[in-house]
């Protein structure tokens, strides 16, 4: 302060130059420098399928962002990263004590159940530089309720107050300052399933009778193998193709359980539903019942099924032309 | 007298196009369709007309029917002479190819056997008593003719074969005139050749001579499971 008395004797416009040029000169030393938390990046715990919610499952992210531990029923999709953080401004030297207050992660962060419990928070042991900095990372844990309720497929998110206690050399005493700091995540427990190509068993000629039924099997890998039997007759005119569908949005490398429907599925007529009709039956994926996505999430499968003739009341009856078409289900899950 | 001889035979049946509904959503369970489409006759699709080229034919006479043979494959040769009226072996005119035949060439999409049928008329019935004592039977044979005159001389297609194929075996069928085709594994088009015998007129009379003209004729070829 004598120095800067001294410097604003020759007049008020040039002391205050003057004036202001030692203030930003004393700025520079972190004697008496506010501390300032800076959010880097977010904690995000990435994306996660959750397949149960009948006991809890946890998620936990390490500081270091490897090693993350899973328990119950989460399935990994994406990998989060742990937060970082950016202090500036505390004594040079002083360790940092940090805590948090345990806090939830909601839907798109409306607070609407039904809501994720992120604890048992980990930063390490903080120490400032010589400048007054040091660089956090936070990992946390991530819990479901266990209470049988339902996750949406949403962003989450949740906030919570981060705690920093430190020794203040010019207060004499431990000062503690607060930021409050955001997490994030997404749940994602559906897959997508989209269809490459349709199960399509072609131009056929077909003819139905009272005593017997004409079968076509179409495999998985498009193999055809046909069996006639007395006057049923089913005869293939064109090249069949056996469904494609795709799986997206799974987890990476993971075993997906497939189930396509058990029951007979009608193919009828598009535009004379009432006329004969074919049935088609012990429909077959590939892979069977289960399958493993790739790195990038997404397995292929392929459908085949078993076409049959109809038994008719009475004489023989060739299937009017036309499209038959019909519905059949199939179910993909961790 | 060089004359210029084409067969056209055709039949077409239209494809019913397959039809394809996608189902496809965000959900783990998606219904998705399945289809098939169903044609109740096969399509015989003309590729090629059948063609003798240009040929050389003497006057006819009812002593006897003179022959040319094509195959499937598109190979001319000189065929068996068929005595008429007691006619004696060398009483059938002089019949030479000059060149330019052709088999017909058709083809049917099927993945699966079928049989193809083409006329079934052999040479032997274009003479009434079988020994070469009886008439010349003209309807034994499918007619080639200048615009159908009944008084000019005419030619009488018979034994006609299948063969030559593109993606497919063939072999001789349950019936005459039958050629059952067994596409081969993953093909879906199969195409063949018709070879035929081309007869003199043996009806003698005023029809003995020919034009320098061409003479066309239609037989009928028709594909069924």
């Amino acid at each position: 302060m004598l120095l800067s008395s001294g410097m604003c004797n020759s007049g008020w416009q040039e002391a205050s130059l003057r004036c202001l040029f030692f203030v930003s000169g004393l700025l520079a030393f972190p004697v008496g420098a506010q501390p300032v938390v800076e959010e880097l990046i977010a904690l995000d715990f990435g994306t996660l399928a959750i397949t149960g919610n009948d006991s809890v499952s946890t998620l936990e992210l390490p500081r270091s962002g490897r090693n993350l531990a899973v328990s119950g029923d989460l399935v990994i999709v994406e990998v989060g990263a742990p937060g970082r953080y950016l202090l500036t401004g505390f004594p040079p030297g002083t360790n940092v004590d940090i805590d948090l207050s345990e806090t939830t992660l909601t839907a798109g962060g409306t607070g609407v159940p039904e809501p994720l419990a992120v604890d048992r928070f980990n930063a390490g042991s903080t120490f400032t530089n010589e400048q007054g900095e040091a660089e956090v990372q936070l990992g946390a844990s991530f819990s479901t309720s266990g209470n049988g309720g339902v996750y949406e497929d949403a962003p989450y998110s949740g906030d919570s107050a981060m705690r920093l206690t430190y020794w203040e050399p010019d207060v004499g005493n431990h000062v503690t300052v607060s930021k409050n700091v955001t997490f994030t995540g997404e749940v994602r427990s559906s897959l997508e399933l989209e269809e490459l190509q349709g199960l399509h068993f072609g131009i056929l000629f077909a003819r139905a009778t009272p005593d017997n039924q004409a079968t076509m099997r179409l495999f998985p890998d498009g193999r055809v193998n046909i069996a006639n039997a007395g006057d049923a007759r089913m005869v293939s005119l064109s090249e069949a193709a056996p469904g494609v569908l795709l799986v997206g949005g799974g987890a990476p490398n993971r075993d997906l359980t497939i189930d396509i429907q058990a029951g007979d599925v009608l193919l009828r007529h598009v535009q004379q539903p009432a006329g004969p009709h074919f049935v088609l039956s012990d429909l077959e994926t590939s892979p069977a019942s289960s399958g493993s996505t790739n790195e990038t999430g997404r397995l292929e499968i392929r459908v085949g099924g078993t076409l049959s003739t109809q038994l008719i009341k009475t004489g023989t009856s060739v299937y009017p032309a036309g499209t038959y078409e019909g519905t059949y289900s199939v179910t993909v899950s961790y | 007298m060089n004359k210029n001889v084409a067969m056209i035979r055709k039949i077409g049946f239209g494809f019913a196009a397959g039809g394809l509904v996608l189902g496809a959503g965000s959900a783990s369970a998606v219904d998705f369709n399945a289809s098939a489409d169903v044609q109740n006759a096969l399509a015989v699709t003309v590729v090629q007309d059948l063609t003798f080229g240009t040929l050389f034919a003497a006057n006819a006479n009812d002593q006897g029917v003179a022959s040319l043979v094509l195959t499937p494959a598109g190979a001319i040769s000189q065929g068996s002479a068929l005595p008429t009226n007691g006619g004696a072996p060398g009483d059938e005119p002089s019949f030479l190819s000059l060149g330019g035949e052709q088999p017909a060439r058709g083809s049917v999409a099927s993945a699966s056997s079928f049989t193809l049928t083409v006329p079934n008329l052999p040479q032997a019935g274009l003479e009434s008593a079988g020994d070469g004592s009886g008439a010349f039977v003209s309807a034994a044979g499918i007619a080639v003719t200048v615009n159908s005159d009944p008084d000019e001389a005419a030619f009488y297609l018979t034994d006609f074969t299948v063969g030559d194929l593109v993606g497919g075996d063939v072999a001789s069928g349950s019936n005459p005139g039958d050629f059952d085709i067994d596409p081969n594994f993953g093909v879906t088009d199969v195409e063949f050749g018709i070879g035929a015998t081309i007869n003199t007129d043996g009806a003698g009379g005023l029809r003995d001579s020919y034009q320098a003209a061409t003479y066309t004729g239609t037989f009928e070829v028709t594909a069924s499971f």
